[in-house]
Order: C-alpha cells, then structure tokens, then sequence
C-alpha cells in the first residue's frame, strides 16, 4: 500500500486500462497536450498518442454522441465532461440514446461507455476552488440516478476512485463516473501498490465506520465531514455508523437496511441539493425495507434549494460538520 | 459511373416494390388496422438510390421515411419482411443483422441519432477500415443542435461521412420557409468545410449520381459531404396528424413521382416495355398483399402486455 492524491488515482485508472486494452480510447475537452483542465488525463496523451486520446471541439452533444458510436462498435470510451455541470449539453445523448440502446435493440448493441463528471466544491477550504459560482460547482448525480439504463458511482476516496473507474471501463453499460474535484488535491489515501489491479465492485456499499447508535449514510464529499462528524461524537460515547454507497445505481440495499436494523436511526447527507435528491431515493428504500427497524424519522443533509454561491458563500449552502452533527444529535433525541 | 441498363431496372424494380409496399403500410394505417405510421410516401427515390451507391460493410443510419427502401434497395430485406415488421411478425428495417448490410439505429428525437453515426466513422478509423458512413435526416432535425456539432465535428475530422438531409418541406407543421432564413440547407455545408450539394429528391437517377460521388470522395480520404434532397411528403407527418397544406401542394408531389417519371423514361428509351413495367408492378403487389394477409392470420393484438418480472426489466434494460 502506499498513499496517494485522489486525482492520482483516477489518472493511473486511466494509465492501466489504457494500457491493458486497446479498445479503451479517452475524449473529451483539452484531454491530450493539456493534460486535462484539472490534470486528470495527465500523461495519456505521450504515451497512448492521438488516434486514443481525443482533444474535441467544445460539443458536448458532438463528442458525447461520437463516444456512444464509437462504443455501439466495441470501443470503451471514457468520456470526460470538463466540469459535470457541462453534461446538460450533451443530457440527451446520454440520456436519449445510451441510456435506451440495450432496450431499444433487444440486447444487440450496448454502449460500454464511462462518462466522467467532476462535480461539487471543494468543501475543505483548502486548495483550488471553493465554489466555482452555479455553473462550476453542481452535484447532479440525482438526473442520472432517475435514468433507467445508466449506473451511477461515487466515489469518495482515492482507493475507490481507483478501483471504481476501472470497474466502470469493463462495465459493459453506460456508467456515470461522479468524481469529487474538490478532492483532485485535497484528499490522499491508502491505495493498492502500483502494478496491482485494484476493481471495487459496482453496486456494493462500504461501511466506513462501524457503529451502533446511528447511521449516516454519505456520498463523496460528505463521507470525510460524516467521519469527523462520528469521530467528535464518539467522544461523548456516541456511537455512529457511516455508510458509503459508492454506487448509486445499482443500489446495494442490503449493506443499507443492515446497518439500520442495527441502529434504527438515520442521517443522510449529500452535496447535491435537497429536492427530489439521492437522499430521498435512500429515505425511501429505508421507509421500504426497513420500516419496523426505524426509531426516528430519516434526515436529510443536503444543499440548500438554490444555485451553488461563488467562493466562500457557497459553504452556507452546502452541507457540512455542523448540519450533519445537529442532524444525528435530532435522530438520536439529543 | 452512370448507371447502366440492368441497374436502372433493378432501380426501378426497388422504386416500384417500395412504393406499392409504402402505400399499403399507409392504408392499413389509414384504415385502422395498424395503429401508427410516419408514411415514406414521396421518399422512395432517396431511399433506393442511397442504397444503390452503398457498399454493404458501409453504415448507414436511415430515416423514417425512407429507411424501408434505402434497406431493400440495398439487398436482404424484403418486401415481404417490410410489410410483416408492420405486423410485429419481422425485424424492422432498422434491425442490425448477421449478413445484413450494415445499418445504425436511430432514436425518436430527430437531430440526436446524427452524432453517433460521427462515432460509428471514428471506430471504423481507428481500426483501418475503408467504409463510409451515411446518415439521414430531415429537415426539421436540420435545425437541432446536436447535428451542427455533429457535422462540425466530421468536418474538423475529415471523417469519411456523407450527411443526407432529406428536406420533404415540412416540420410535422412547420414549414421549412418559416424553420430558416436560409433558402438551402445545403449552403451551410461551406461553415463545416465540406462540398454542399442540392438535388431534386424525386430524381431517383440524380440521387444516384450525387450519392455516389460523395460516397467515393469520403473513401478518397476526401472527408464529408452534405446532400440536400429536396422533396414532398405525400402524406401527412403521421397518420392521424391533419395535413395542413393546400390540395395544390400535394398535387405538386404526385406530379413530381420519382417512380412514375422513371418508369416513363424506361420504357420512352425501349429499355423496358409496357407489359415489362406492368409484371414488375405485379409481381411485388403479389408480395405484398401474400405479406398482408399472412401478417392478418397470424394474429396480432397490441392490447395484450406481456409478462414481465423486475428480473426481466433488469435483463431488457441492462448489458449486466
């Protein structure tokens, strides 16, 4: 093991598939010389050369829809949007003609295709960008979420990030690829040495904390606030589950309805906005699955109901420690 | 290379097959015994002379309305299987099939099937081969977003494509003089760097000879071309939609009949006689209707859903 940035591991994600199959092909906005707007692509270029690694023009309708050709004919393209709040150009292409073309066709053709979404502020105050104004800054995992025929995955560390993208590359249906920029520089963690094929299954939850008291269940960003947030309270002997689904769809709902049926209360927060958000869907699979086991209503710890603020302002929409706390201390009757 | 008499035969044979197949699709329509139909009628000659100009192993996206003829034309599906698709009884035209010409789907909103057939170009290149990809539209899809990015994008790729617009005048409602300021869809082709071309899309002969060129340019390495066909519908935009134009436009179309004009100069030129046009025209009515009554006394009932589990849904929705 050794440690590594979080935009680290979606790089070398790339690197290894890039180089293990030759049916991997990388496009998308400034991807080749540039490296990437963040960095992300870094190196693919140099060494996987034009014909794999696609600068476009600015069409994200264009090049989304390209990918989706290129992958009805066996090729793997990740797709990257520059900033996810982009991908509203090019919504219909996924949403329209990748999301359907397994159903539409009868099983003939499918569309291996990852697209990848940097999203969401960096919550930490430290490092690039804290809100990027509301055209920079959105968490739109929840559009895709109701999308039948596209999974979605989240990925909140850089183990994850890892091994989620490479799963998500051999995944033979459209996968949706959220990954957090705030993190790209702001978050290192544990991951497999070099060399080692590290996948993290789609559809399975990670429990990051065990607990008995409480669960939060977290996406992306949220994940690092809810373990401080467990932290803090286990001084007062408070003990709180944090629940990582790390896909969103499929969704693992046994490792879910598990962790409730332990401890009958419930926090579940995400950067993305509240109405008609992730958190809902999860609220409801709980309401469904796991309704005797429930001694409190479900919480919700989401954005504010507005545009994402530029700068420092958008940390008074956002989700964050102090939310999340005074949420667990409402379950819990504290 | 100019068709020679063979050809032209077998052209009007597709021309004449496609069209008394299109008409009873549309009545059946009509009638109620099929319940909804974007009717091709009009679109015979761009469909079959597209398909003619075509190799096998090149893709090619269809359109609604002359999809049916462009895969006949092209060889492998047949009248009969056109009529039964109707039916539920057959693979529709659009259906990609083992040593079937090549085809791509297209999706119900106009405008954004064109991009991927951007794609299907850019994984043809990447493995070397020499196909061309052809994709049709129409002309209110012409005015979509995503096909200006799709075109810029071949443009800027020099990929080996040629865009086919087929303009029959009329948006569901909206008319294509009222859709653009633009007297030609055709002329936009110069701000993506390609040849734009205009043609009569009733001239199944004229059809033929721009579409073969521009196809040869994209295998010269050449890049894309633009076609813009220009016609009229017979018909209105969907069976059950009122036609909002005049009895003389329409009248317009039936006058300009791609079929009808090239059966007349086959037989003015004593390629075919009278009673040579007449058996072709017989013997694909024959087929036609042999498919209508089979399709009848199979049975078929759209009010009936079938089963399905949450298992299925996963299976019909999902790869894995």
């Amino acid at each position: 093991m050794g440690s590594t940035l979080y935009i680290n591991a979606i790089n070398r994600a790339l690197h290894e598939e890039m180089a293990r199959d030759n049916e991997v092909v990388a496009i998308g906005l400034d991807i080749g010389r540039q490296g990437g707007l963040f960095g992300v692509t870094r190196g693919l270029f140099e060494r996987f050369g034009p014909s794999r690694v696609m600068d476009t023009p600015i069409s994200e309708a264009g090049y989304m829809g390209a990918a989706i050709g290129m992958a009805m004919e066996g090729v793997r393209p990740v797709v990257e949007i520059q900033f996810a709040d982009f991908v509203t150009v090019a919504f219909d292409q996924i949403v329209t003609v990748a999301a359907k073309m397994h159903y539409m066709t009868g099983g003939g053709k499918n569309v291996p295709i990852v697209v990848r979404l940097p999203y969401g502020v960096n919550v930490s105050g430290e490092g690039y960008m804290t809100g990027a104004g509301p055209h920079h800054s959105q968490s739109p995992e929840a559009w895709f979420c109701h999308c039948p025929g596209l999974k979605v995955v989240m990925p909140s560390s850089p183990a994850d990030a890892l091994g989620l993208l490479k799963a998500a590359i051999r995944d033979n249906d459209p996968v949706i690829y959220f990954e957090q920029k705030g993190l790209y520089y702001t978050l290192s963690g544990e991951v497999p040495e070099d060399g080692e094929d590290h996948i993290v299954p789609i559809g399975k939850a990670a429990v990051r904390r065990e607990g008995t008291d409480a669960t939060i269940v977290a996406t992306g960003a949220m994940v690092g606030l809810s373990l401080a947030v467990a932290e803090k309270l286990a001084g007062e002997g408070v003990s709180v589950e944090v629940v990582d689904p790390r896909t969103l769809v499929p969704l693992d709902r046994e490792t879910l309805v598990a962790s409730v049926r332990k401890t009958g209360r419930v926090v579940v927060t995400h950067e993305a906005s509240q109405t008609g958000g992730f958190g809902a869907e999860v609220a409801a699979v709980l309401a469904d699955d796991a309704y005797a086991s429930l001694r409190a209503p479900v919480k919700r710890v989401a954005a504010r109901d507005m545009p994402v603020p530029a700068g420092l302002a958008a940390r008074a929409a956002l989700p964050g420690e102090a939310r999340i706390e005074k949420a667990v201390r409402a379950v819990l009757g504290k | 290379m100019p068709l020679d008499h063979e050809q032209l035969v077998a052209m009007y044979r597709a021309l004449s097959g496609t069209r008394i197949a299109e008409q009873t699709i549309t009545d059946l329509n009509k009638s109620g015994v099929l319940r909804g139909h974007h009717s091709g009628l009009g679109h015979e000659a761009v469909g079959v002379a597209v398909g003619m100009a075509v190799r096998p192993d090149d893709c090619v996206q269809m359109s609604h309305r002359s999809g049916m003829m462009l895969s006949h034309a092209r060889g492998g599906y047949s009248l009969r299987e056109a009529v039964l698709s109707q039916f539920g009884r057959a693979p529709s035209h659009y259906a990609s099939l083992p040593g079937r010409p090549r085809t791509l789907t297209i999706v119900g909103l106009v405008g954004t099937w064109v991009p991927m057939s951007v794609g299907i170009s850019m994984a043809d290149r990447l493995r070397g081969k020499d196909t061309v990809t052809v994709t049709f539209f129409g002309d209110g899809a012409a005015n979509e977003g995503a096909v200006h990015e799709a075109m810029n994008l071949a443009g800027a790729r020099r990929l080996p494509m040629v865009f086919l617009i087929e303009n029959n005048g009329m948006a569901v409602s909206m008319p294509t003089s009222e859709a653009t300021a633009a007297s030609d869809f055709a002329a936009r082709a110069a701000g993506y760097g390609m040849p734009g071309v205009l043609v009569d899309g009733h001239d199944p002969v004229a059809l033929h000879e721009v579409a073969e060129e521009a196809v040869a340019r994209a295998r010269r390495g050449q890049g894309p071309t633009l076609i813009e066909a220009k016609l009229i519908r017979w018909e209105s935009h969907a069976n059950g939609i009122a036609d909002l134009r005049t009895p003389e436009e329409i009248e317009e179309a039936h006058r300009r009949d791609g079929v009808r004009q090239l059966r007349d100069a086959l037989i003015g030129q004593g390629i075919l006689s009278e009673a040579d046009a007449d058996a072709i025209d017989d013997a694909a009515r024959a087929e036609v209707d042999a498919a209508v009554e089979e399709g009848r006394t199979a049975g078929f009932d759209m009010t009936v859903p079938p089963p399905m589990d949450a298992a299925d849904a996963w299976r019909l929705t999902y790869a894995n």
